[in-house]
């Protein structure tokens, strides 16, 4: 336990400076929402309507960025691109950080099984990638509140961020699945960052173009678009495709970390 | 000479991916996203006309100028910004804790060099390898511009401008940060994070926040409605790098260096 | 002689943790010098300090005349530096390591590098990171060699290398030696210090207790005496003992003198157990310190 609880510690600095992040993020962007104009409701209909580079060159596809559900929702966006980022740099640290700085050999010696060691790293991890979630959901009640805005929408605030913390463990997950499977923890950073950077611009993609569906399933920062969101649910085979890649890559990083020469 | 080549041959290999990256972004967004954008535009202009005049202003497009091809390269700028971004980061991040990272600091240090002398050559590197990279980068962006009779020289040179920026920052943070130990994370970081503060400048549409917006220093929209980069912003820019490189230059020279 | 190495009041100090305080040393030109101390003294903080690694809060510091700060590009062209710890640069073989090393020197070091490697049985073509730690210490060895310098710095050379190896190693440097280079040489043991090298300057929380030939410690040369006796022993004292401990029928102390005259006095008792061993280097500074 004693390691749990040294990972615990570890990584509270790191998470009130992401926690600071997602603050200024909920604060100050609700602070500008002007509301829904008059005219605003007759181009809501029209602005879905569109099509999609252009939806996407007014900041989002799917729904209509002028009514709060929708601006929340481009706010959303950037706060799932802070999650995965936070994952990935969580997930590769649980592996990899005892690894490059050598001490792994210390832990490894100690009369532990390599999966007491290992499950003491991932939960940590796995704790703060949902408890960033909770803290911007919270946030966003605050700012909601702050600024004397009418939420009928409290659901899809719920399902967004559970969204958010969703791709959080996708990435979390998958990134430490690479540090275990990858004897050069220097290349395991990498990959688990490109395969972000990756993601981001094959969601570009999907969101430019009109006949990008396919492309959906390589972006794990569009299993959870805005518009399925704002109609008040997730995608089940997104839903279900994010818990596949979670439970897999767990797995394998189990299965790699037992049988890795350290 | 020998410290040049070395960190040239470390560094080239990634360099030229992420360059060819970025051209294919840029490429797929203004010559395969663009005609379709375009063919669609005429359709749907008079729904844009009575929109509020604000509010496309506040994601990232002057109304004015969304129909043209300058405007869409503008918006395209936003994504190829980051990647810029990161590549400038990293390279930065990587030239400038290299020895930490290995832990052979004593190595290079007890060389017949001087500190600054290492400084100077490892900080040329990146601008070098930066500048290739931008050739490229430019020619790309001149041929496809030319096709829509725009000049996009100064609109091109947006990128190398903002990476320059971004270049010094990063070097400050690998210099000052106490221990460097994913160059790719610290770059992702420094990337997305220029990209989420230039979104949410856009959003806010307050004055003050450009000033922090690293991305939008040397917004392609300011060259191609002005002939000339924002004063303002090229000031500010200017004074990071300077204020960025020169306090990262002192730390390098004059620190203790750890012994492992 | 010149001195190759002058400090005069040399001090640096790290904040919190303790630095070095008002060293003073000279190694002068052609000998090998040892500087001993025990773990955390200051010797490696005295060794940065004289590379410029880390820079002095005060005092003098001078290497071939030149003030360690100041010139430190032209006395570093001369100097050949093994840090204790050794890590070089990832994913990269030796060869290249120290190909890349020798481009700083502006001359052709192939052979040497070569002869080097041979002396120490070491595989060039492997990659360093992939080397064991005796290994890593041999490649940084011929990184410090190869240019030939003129002072050759050595931070606990010997850790990691077997004791052939060693003998190898020690062989290689009273070599350098003899072709002219000074040696400034710090450890933790004793008995190799007093292998090879001419003087020794003895370091304790940062500060020089001693500078001495290494002949003159040897005609010092202190034992440290246990015995257990058959019955309890109420006083002990010997001309030439020192921390004299009692503890009932058990005895122990530091014993510098006559050999003949201890053995007389001990023969005085009827012995259980006798034990006469090398004092450790702690048992020795604890003389100094008196």
């Amino acid at each position: 336990m004693s390691i749990f609880w040294r990972e615990l510690k570890i990584n509270v600095k790191p998470f009130v400076f992401w926690g600071l992040g997602i603050f200024v993020l909920m604060v100050a962007s609700m602070a500008k929402y002007q509301g829904l104009s008059a005219g605003g409701a007759a181009v809501s209909q029209m602005l879905t309507a569109f099509p999609k580079p252009i939806q996407a060159m007014f900041g989002m596809v799917g729904v209509n960025v002028m009514t709060l559900p929708g601006y929340y929702a481009v706010v959303m966006t950037y706060a799932y691109i802070c999650s995965a980022i936070y994952g990935i740099s969580l997930g590769s640290h649980a592996v990899g950080r005892e690894i490059a700085d050598h001490t792994n050999e210390f832990l490894l010696s100690k009369p532990i099984s390599r999966v007491h060691i290992l499950t003491c790293k991932l939960v940590p991890g796995a704790f703060y990638v949902c408890a960033l979630s909770v803290l911007s959901y919270l946030f966003s009640l605050l700012s909601f509140s702050l600024y004397h805005m009418k939420v009928d929408f409290s659901r899809e605030v719920l399902l967004f961020n559970i969204a958010m913390a969703v791709i959080g463990l996708v990435f979390y997950s998958l990134s430490a699945f690479l540090l275990s499977v990858l004897k050069n923890t220097e290349k395991g950073y990498l990959y688990s960052n490109l395969i972000f950077v990756w993601s981001f611009i094959v969601g570009i993609a999907y969101d430019m173009l009109e006949k990008g569906e396919f492309m959906r399933i390589f972006s794990p920062l569009r299993y959870f678009t805005a518009k399925e969101i704002v109609a008040g649910e997730f995608n089940g085979m997104y839903l279900a495709a994010s818990c596949v890649i979670i439970i897999a890559s767990t797995v394998c990083s189990y299965l790699f970390f037992n049988k890795r020469d350290m | 000479m020998n410290i040049f080549i070395f960190e040239t041959k470390k560094q080239i290999l990634g360099v030229a991916l992420w360059t060819v990256a970025l051209l294919l972004v840029v490429w797929g967004l203004t010559v395969g996203v663009y005609p379709s954008f375009q063919s669609s535009i005429s359709s749907i202009k008079h729904m844009i006309e009575s929109f509020p005049a604000g509010f496309a202003a506040a994601f990232g497009v002057e109304m004015s100028n969304l129909f043209n091809f300058g405007g869409f390269y503008n918006f395209s700028f936003g994504y190829v910004s980051v990647m810029g971004a990161i590549m400038a980061a990293f390279l930065g991040i990587s030239l400038f804790s290299r020895e930490a990272r290995s832990k052979c600091e004593d190595f290079l240090l007890t060389k017949p060099i001087s500190r600054g002398t290492l400084f100077l050559i490892k900080f040329v590197v990146g601008i070098v390898l930066l500048c290739c990279a931008n050739i490229f980068y430019l020619i790309v962006v001149i041929v496809v511009g030319s096709a829509h009779n725009l000049s996009m020289f100064l609109p091109g040179l947006s990128l190398l401008l903002t990476q320059l920026v971004v270049y010094a920052v990063s070097i400050f943070c690998a210099i000052f940060a106490r221990k460097v130990r994913s160059v790719s994370g610290m770059a992702t970081v420094i990337g997305f994070g220029a990209f989420i503060i230039s979104a949410l400048s856009n959003m806010l549409n307050e004055p003050f926040m450009r000033y922090l917006d690293v991305l939008k220093y040397f917004e392609p929209a300011d060259v191609i409605a002005q002939g000339h980069y924002d004063f303002r912003f090229t000031f500010v820019a200017l004074c990071v790098f300077f204020a960025m490189t020169a306090s990262a230059y002192i730390r390098y020279t004059t620190r203790d260096t750890r012994s492992v | 002689m010149n001195p190759v190495i002058e400090t005069h009041k040399l001090t640096k100090n790290y904040g919190k943790s303790r630095g070095i305080v008002d060293v003073d040393i000279i190694v002068d030109e052609g000998e090998i010098f040892g500087f001993i101390g025990p773990n955390g003294a200051g010797k490696s903080t005295t060794i940065r300090t004289l590379l410029s690694l880390v820079y002095k809060t005060s005092g003098e510091a001078k290497i071939f005349g030149l003030d360690c700060h100041k010139n430190r590009e032209e006395i570093l062209r001369n100097v050949g530096y093994l840090p204790s710890e050794i890590f070089y640069y990832d994913n990269m073989r030796a060869l290249d390591l120290l190909n890349y090393s020798a481009s700083f020197y502006h001359k052709d070091c192939s052979a040497r590098i070569t002869e080097l490697a041979d002396l120490l049985e070491l595989d060039l073509s492997k990659k360093i990171e992939d080397m064991s730690l005796g290994n890593r210490k041999k490649v940084g060895i011929v990184q410090g060699l190869l240019h030939s310098p003129k002072l050759i710095i050595l931070d606990e050379p010997t850790n990691g290398l077997d004791p052939l190896m060693q003998k190898t190693f020690f062989d290689l440097i009273q070599e350098e030696n003899k072709k002219g280079a000074t040696v400034l040489f710090s450890s933790h043991i004793l008995d190799e210090v007093q292998r090879i090298c001419d003087r020794v300057a003895i370091i304790k929380e940062g500060r020089i207790i001693n500078t001495q030939k290494i002949t003159e410690l040897r005609e010092q040369s202190y034992k440290k005496v246990a015995f257990h006796a058959a019955q309890p022993i109420p006083q002990f004292e010997i001309e030439g003992g020192a921390n004299v401990a009692i503890n009932h029928d058990r005895v122990s102390f530091v014993f510098k003198g006559d050999v003949n005259a201890l053995l007389h006095k001990l023969s005085q008792y009827r012995l259980i157990n006798l034990d006469i061993s090398e004092p450790s280097l702690e048992e020795i500074f604890m003389h100094y310190y008196r």
